[in-house]
Formats: C-alpha cells, structure tokens, sequence
C-alpha cells in the first residue's frame, strides 16, 4: 500500500531539460516533485543531504493542505504557492500538474539567489513540467 | 465567566479507520480538513495529508479539541506535533479488517505517555455490520497489545456516522478520565 503512484513519471525529455536547467542553478538545494499525498515522483539535489526526498514529499503534501485550507477559508481562493522564508534560504511550494494530476513542487535555494528569482525557477520549471502530457 | 477547561483529544488510526468522519460528526464547529486526492488504491478518493480539526463542549466547563492526524507513517511527523499536552487519546481500529497489531502497538508507543499514563480508548468503526462474536474476538486481540503495554483503556464499537454513537464514546471516556485535570 505505500507503493509510489506508478502511472506519474516525467518523460526522459523533460528530465534531461530540469537536469541541464538545474546544473546552472548554483544556490538552488534541490528541486522535488511530488503528488498532492505525499509521495516522492522525481528529484535532484546538490548538497541538502538532510533533505531526504521521501520526507520532503510527505511534508509539502501537509503544508500545501494546510497553506490550501488557510488560503480557502481567508481568501476565498485556492492556494497557488507557498513560501517559507528562512536567515539562511527559502523554499518555494508550488501547485503544478502531472499528467493532469495535481501535485506539489518544491525548490529550495540558499540565500544567495533572492525570492523572486527561486519564484521565477520554479514557474519555469512547473511549465516544463505541465507539458508533459 | 471564566473560559472552559480546554482539553486535546487525539485521534489517529489506520487510513478508512473514520478519523475524519468522527470529527465531522462530533465538531460544533465547521472542522478544519486538510484532504488531497490519493494517488494510490487506498478504497476512497481522498486521504488526510494535514491535520482534522474540531472542536466540542463537554459540558459548561470543558471544551475539546478534536485533533486527526494521517495514520500512514510517512506522516509521522506530524504525530510528533500534536504528541505535546496530550488529554486523551482515541485510537480507531476499522473492525471489517484483520487488525494490524503491530501497528497498533507503534501508535501507543508514540502517544501513551508512560509515566502521566494517557488516558486511551479504543473505538471499533464500521461495526453495525459486524457479529457481535467477531467484535469480542478483536477486543481480545487488542486488549493483549493494550496490556503488553501496560495501559488501560476500554475496547467500544461505534459508528462514527451517528452522533448519537460518537457522542456515547465521548462520554464514557469524559466520564472515566473526569478526575483528570488538562495538562495544558
Ligand atoms: N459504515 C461506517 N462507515 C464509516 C464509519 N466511519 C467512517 N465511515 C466511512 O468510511 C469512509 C472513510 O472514513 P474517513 O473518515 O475518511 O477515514 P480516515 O481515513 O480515518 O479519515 C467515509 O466514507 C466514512 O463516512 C463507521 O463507523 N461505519
Ligand atoms: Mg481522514
């Protein structure tokens, strides 16, 4: 029963492109993609040992529930992102679709890339991601 | 006025045990859910990934905080959350299944405080189906995991879809743990 979700891959291709994209991103942790349930679909890392990619899908899917369940019975609205900000990095959450199924996609950069531009990845990244299909 | 004694009742349990459904049908206020579609063939569409939040009066003087939490492990984390200042615990065991004893034994290991001896139930859901023979069986099952580990706690069916069932619960187990004060 704690088998992955089989049928959300990413196909080589668009593999290869988050590779090449990610290897000119210094300050970047890692970037994971991981269902809405919390398990792990694809991930690369530089450094970030502790972030162990299994913990990190199970802890955005909470967050991302949590930041969800705020941003529906405050705004009205559902979540798009969310961000945690710390002294020494920032880690983006952000909604995204696998072959059209809902899932969550984490980036993590240290603090020498600014907010915005961890921002800016990520959506790079999600658009690549979407096209998938 | 002085504000009610607020109490933290957890509640946690295999994925399907009725977390979420005992929370909606105890809160008296519209319960916080945090539920994502699954990926995985688990029998239902969606499964808690954050925290089931509600909230109930006891009586004038006690209110409790009903706290769900995912029964998967890889949520464990979150177990050690709501692990702090806990009032009591209620643990669900979905009694159409073969009982997970192991895994039964790893929750109270997490939640029963050893030395405050945490006050804990045991609650067999989706038993209206049930024979009574096979729900005896189970809570004897159970009550031998219970007794390894040293803790006292009453074995009841109920169907978490009735209020007047989950209410009962409630109830019993206030009414058990009444000389307890909250630890928070
Ligand atoms: N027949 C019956 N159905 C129940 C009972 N408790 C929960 N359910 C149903 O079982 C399904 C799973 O319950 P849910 O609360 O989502 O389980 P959770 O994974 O523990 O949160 C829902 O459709 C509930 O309405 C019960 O005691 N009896
Ligand atoms: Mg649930």
């Amino acid at each position: 029963m704690n088998e992955n979700p089989s049928s959300l891959r990413l196909s080589q291709v668009i593999q290869h492109r988050i590779e090449s994209m990610f290897s000119q991103w210094t300050d970047m942790q890692f970037v994971y993609l991981s269902t809405t349930d919390g398990f792990h679909i694809f991930g690369l890392h530089q450094g970030a040992e502790n972030a162990e990619p299994d913990k990190v899908a199970a802890i955005a899917s909470s967050l991302f529930a949590l930041s969800n369940t705020a941003s529906k019975n405050i705004l009205n609205d559902e979540l798009q992102v969310s961000i945690v900000e710390t002294m020494s990095g920032n880690i983006i959450f952000l909604r995204t679709h696998l072959n059209r199924a809902d899932t969550v996609l984490t980036v993590a950069a240290n603090k020498d890339m600014s907010l915005a531009k961890v921002r800016y990845h990520a959506l790079r990244l999600s658009e690549l991601i979407e096209s998938n299909d | 006025m002085s504000l009610p004694d607020y109490r933290k009742l957890v509640i946690i349990g295999d994925i399907g045990a009725g977390k979420t459904q005992l929370i909606q049908t105890l809160s008296e206020i519209s319960p916080v859910t945090t539920e994502a579609n699954s990926s995985i063939d688990i029998g239902k569409d969606l499964t808690t990934v954050g925290i089931d939040y509600g909230r109930i009066s006891l009586n004038e003087e006690t209110a409790l905080g009903l706290y769900g939490v995912p029964g998967q492990e890889r949520f464990s984390f979150l177990w050690d959350m709501v692990s702090e200042s806990v009032w009591g615990l209620m643990v669900l065991v979905k009694s159409t299944e073969p009982p997970r004893l192991d895994y039964l034994d790893r929750l109270l290991s997490h939640f029963i405080d050893a030395k405050e001896k945490t006050p804990c139930m045991v609650a067999l859901t989706h038993s209206e189906t049930v024979e009574h023979s096979e729900l005896k069986n189970l809570s004897a099952q159970i009550d031998l995991v219970l007794h390894e580990r040293d803790v006292s706690a009453p074995t009841l069916p109920i169907d978490c879809r009735s209020e007047q069932s989950a209410m009962l619960l409630l109830h019993t187990f206030n009414a058990m743990n009444i000389h307890r004060t909250s630890a928070t």
